[in-house]
């Protein structure tokens, strides 16, 4: 079956939210919209303090005196009402970043020339980029890098392969399962959307095989489509960029490189949906699907939710337990641990795991038992970048490759000296890149 | 943060129905971690080896018991004092100290006088392991360490040609020995004998010297004749009745009817041990199933020197592999000892090159060594080529270009 070397076996805790059916809520009665939800160049207000403003109008835009503007997405107003702050607010990916707090007048009104619907067929491969980019719409699955940016390579490279991304290997999330199960005809056409605007004639999907249920409805909607439906072996990351395309194509993405590289783009289940959308009805990205899950709530539940709904109100649809310890945005192994509830939905949040256990903190020295090495995906050796990063040795650290790692955590969830590596991973990154931040300065001056 | 703070104090109509879900952790990920942790590992392995202790205990009698609680009581307290001294925290109940003390015992000898297994396991829990700073980050084995450093201060305890405690020597026993207790020599005597690979290796000397001896008495003209293998058909043959007169039946060597140290006379158990840790994923099934094929090849295929009338006769595949296999310290080395994750290298093929080295110097010292059994020292050789090993064998990058 379709893998890659590496990987780990964790059970998949599925079960908790994969039987909840997309369950509409209501919107809510304050929208925070934090003005950085991608990868790229943060927006800049459109609205400021009092301004009215009505579903799906332009609050942020790409500050337009940053030359690498092309590289960041638009945010749009996910509820009808009165903006009633523009200031710093916790997000789930900053302790503090610009928001715009818009609070809600309960009539939900579409701003003017939305919704209109056109026939996805009269638009040709620039206009879709145009909706995509005009939509706001990033990679849903986290990582949240502007799609009309991923679909617009470099004319030297050339793209034949199109590759939509249904492994969903984070245990515990179910949000993509539930949109392959309920709208799998909107997804294809989502995808082929892609295609077209890529130019790739045939595409992929890559589902793990805890799925075969969601694998069986997309091919049923692929039917007569140039889609191949293909079935991966379960195991963690088998959703990461480059793992996937090794499982489906064989082909290996140069280390420091991008898909790009071997004429492949990937595109996240929430991603291609919301591209249909915002080329059928110029629907601009301010909903998603969340999975509320883990053990600490009571009714684990996939929800469709506005962007901007703080996390507590999801936690009160699904009741929370007592004793919670962590409240996790995303999934239990590249999911951040947010100090607060009282944080929004953001365009990357495919969930909200709520753990009542906290993982053991004690560590050890390293016992060179090669587990770690055996997990990475990336062929790393984890016990050597965590010894380096322990001694604060920063050229050690890079001789032994930290910056091919996407902490995926592999190593750490398999180590049996509980060693902190993916910790260690994240302060040698940002040791590295202050440094040569500072050596560049010194170079310039 | 006061924007926190003035939202607490402000009533929320959600907040009343949900209690704050304080204090709340906030960590790097993953946020999920496997069950697998350095103590479930040290006595999950522990644990494999209670059926080889019960043999032990069955075959030595209850001196075997005595040795290994001595020697992990040393163990664990001499790890348990060095961390107090070193103001670290105590990690005594992760049971690595514990299990180190249990493999001390298992290589040596159930007779050996109680300053022995303690000597052994201060040493390699002061010396060896903590002196280097502690676990993980030893350099040799430890417990292989404490018997080589016992071997070189009471060489006739531990060494080769002591006296080696046959099994169920003390069920041998005769009961008159009780009145008669001051004969201690006798009583050693009784219950002792030389290990399997011991009394090939001494009867072949043995068989070479009486053959040179001859040969030089006959050339001084003080005898007749000499009683030798006048071409490899003959040398092959003494070579048998040899093995006739001093070998041990391989069934006995499978089961442990035998003499030799504490833990390593029952294969078939130690093999029982092993079989779980391979199934727990502890130990890769490469580096015993190496270890073990490489050192009954080299055994079976090393020539073995007879002393013949005219010449010496090398006779190449003459081993027995399936004694060298059995015998001696080479399956509790083979899965206890070769693989111990602190001092064998990190990667699968570090791991092999490391057995298969373990194997070859194993069979070289067997063969040609002046010690009968190899194991111990082959393992410690190859640990100090650990860090060696793992430069030249890092894992591969994924899609990493090598630049020309």
């Amino acid at each position: 079956m379709n893998t890659f070397r590496g990987g780990i076996h964790p059970h998949d805790f599925k079960e908790f939210a994969k039987g909840s059916p997309i369950q509409p809520l209501p919107p809510p009665a304050e929208a925070t919209l934090p003005m950085s939800q991608h990868l790229g160049v943060p927006c800049v207000p459109t609205v400021k303090k009092g301004d009215a403003v009505r579903k799906g109008q332009l609050v942020g835009e790409p500050d337009p005196s940053n030359p690498r503007r092309f590289v960041s997405a638009p945010v749009h107003a996910s509820v009808s009402g009165k903006v009633t702050a523009v200031e710093p607010r916790p997000t789930p990916l900053a302790p503090s970043a610009p928001c715009v707090v818009i609070e809600s007048d309960g009539e939900d009104a579409w701003a003017d020339g939305l919704l209109a619907e056109t026939d996805p067929a009269t638009l040709d491969g620039n206009a879709i980029k145009a909706r995509i980019q005009s939509a706001g719409i990033v990679g849903m699955g986290g990582a949240g890098f502007p799609t009309h940016v991923k679909i617009s390579p470099p004319p030297e490279k050339k793209i034949d392969t199109l590759i939509l991304n249904a492994a969903e290997c984070e245990p515990y999330l179910t949000c993509d399962y539930r949109l392959m199960i309920e709208r799998p005809a909107e997804l294809v056409e989502g995808l082929l959307l892609l295609a077209k605007a890529l130019g790739v004639k045939d595409a992929w999907i890559g589902v793990e095989a805890n799925k075969l249920d969601a694998a069986e409805a997309l091919r049923k909607a692929a039917e007569g489509k140039p889609v191949r439906v293909e079935v991966c072996k379960v195991k963690y990351p088998q959703g990461a960029e480059k793992q996937l395309i090794y499982a489906l194509t064989r082909r290996r993405v140069p280390a420091g490189g991008l898909p790009l590289d071997v004429g492949v783009v990937v595109q996240n289940v929430a991603t291609a949906l919301a591209v249909r959308e915002a080329c059928r009805f110029q629907k601009p990205l301010i909903e998603r699907v969340v999975t509320v899950t883990g053990e600490g709530v009571e009714r684990p539940a996939n929800y469709l939710v506005r962007l901007g709904t703080p996390f507590r109100t999801l936690l009160d649809a699904s009741g929370l337990r007592d004793g919670v310890r962590k409240i996790i945005a995303g999934g239990p192994m590249m999911g951040i641990a947010q100090g607060t509830p009282d944080v929004p939905v953001v365009k990357g949040t495919s969930g909200i795991l709520v753990l009542r256990e906290a993982e053991p903190a004690d560590w050890r020295a390293c016992i060179s038992c090669g587990r770690c090495v055996e997990a990475c995906p990336m062929g790393l050796m984890p016990n050597e970048i965590s010894i380096a990063c322990e001694a604060r040795d920063l050229d050690m650290a890079a001789a032994v490759n930290i910056l091919d790692c996407f902490e995926c955590g592999c190593c750490t969830y398999v180590c049996p000296a509980r060693r902190p590596i993916v910790h260690w991973v994240k302060w040698g990154k940002a040791e590295l890149a202050k440094r040569k931040a500072q050596q560049q300065k010194q170079k310039a001056s | 943060m006061p924007d926190e703070d003035a939202k607490a104090a402000a009533p929320e109509p959600a907040m009343e129905a949900v209690p704050e879900p304080r204090p709340l952790l906030v960590t790097t990920s993953p946020h999920l971690r496997s069950p697998e942790n350095i103590p479930r590992i040290m006595w999950t392995v522990t644990a494999t080896l209670v059926p080889v202790m019960a043999w032990a205990v069955y075959a030595f009698g209850p001196r075997a018991l005595i040795v290994t609680a001595i020697a992990v009581a040393s163990a664990v307290a001499t790890e348990a004092l060095i961390q107090k001294l070193r103001g670290k925290p105590i990690t005594v109940s992760d049971g690595s100290a514990f299990l180190s003390g249990v493999l001390v015992a298992f290589v040596l000898p159930a007779h050996a006088p109680w300053y022995v297994p303690m000597t052994a396991s201060i040493f390699a829990m002061a010396i060896v392991k903590q002196l280097f700073g502690g676990l993980g980050c030893n350099i040799w084995n430890p417990a292989l360490m404490g018997r080589a450093f016992v071997m070189a201060s009471w060489a006739v305890l531990v060494a080769a040609n002591a006296k080696w405690p046959t099994a169920f020597g003390h069920l041998k026993k005769p009961k008159a020995e009780a009145v008669a207790p001051s004969d201690k020599a006798e009583e050693v005597d009784a219950t002792t004998g030389a290990t399997p690979l011991s009394k090939l290796k001494d009867g072949l000397r043995e068989f070479n010297r009486k053959v040179a001896k001859q040969i030089k008495e006959f050339k001084a003209g003080r005898r007749a004749s000499v009683v030798a293998p006048r071409d490899a058909r003959e040398a092959w043959d003494a070579l048998c009745q040899l093995r006739e007169e001093q070998g041990t039946p391989i069934d006995d060597l499978y089961f442990g009817r035998t003499g030799g140290c504490i833990g390593e006379v029952s294969a078939c158990l130690l093999f029982l041990g092993g079989i779980v840790l391979v199934a727990l994923n502890y130990i890769k099934w490469q580096v015993p199933v190496l270890f073990i094929a490489t050192a009954a090849l080299l055994g079976w295929a090393l020539p073995i020197r007879i002393q013949g009338e005219s010449q010496v006769f090398s006779l190449w595949f003459a081993g027995q592999p399936l004694v060298e296999i059995f015998s001696g310290g080479l399956f509790l080395g083979a899965f206890y000892m070769a693989t111990d994750m602190v001092t064998s290298p990190v990667t699968t093929k570090g791991q092999v090159i490391f057995a298969v080295g373990c194997g070859i110097l194993t069979a070289l010292i067997r063969r040609y060594g002046g010690y009968p059994e190899g194991v111990c020292y082959a393992i410690l050789l190859m640990n100090t080529a650990t860090p060696m090993i793992n430069r030249y064998t890092r894992a591969k990058v994924f899609g990493k270009v090598v630049k020309k």
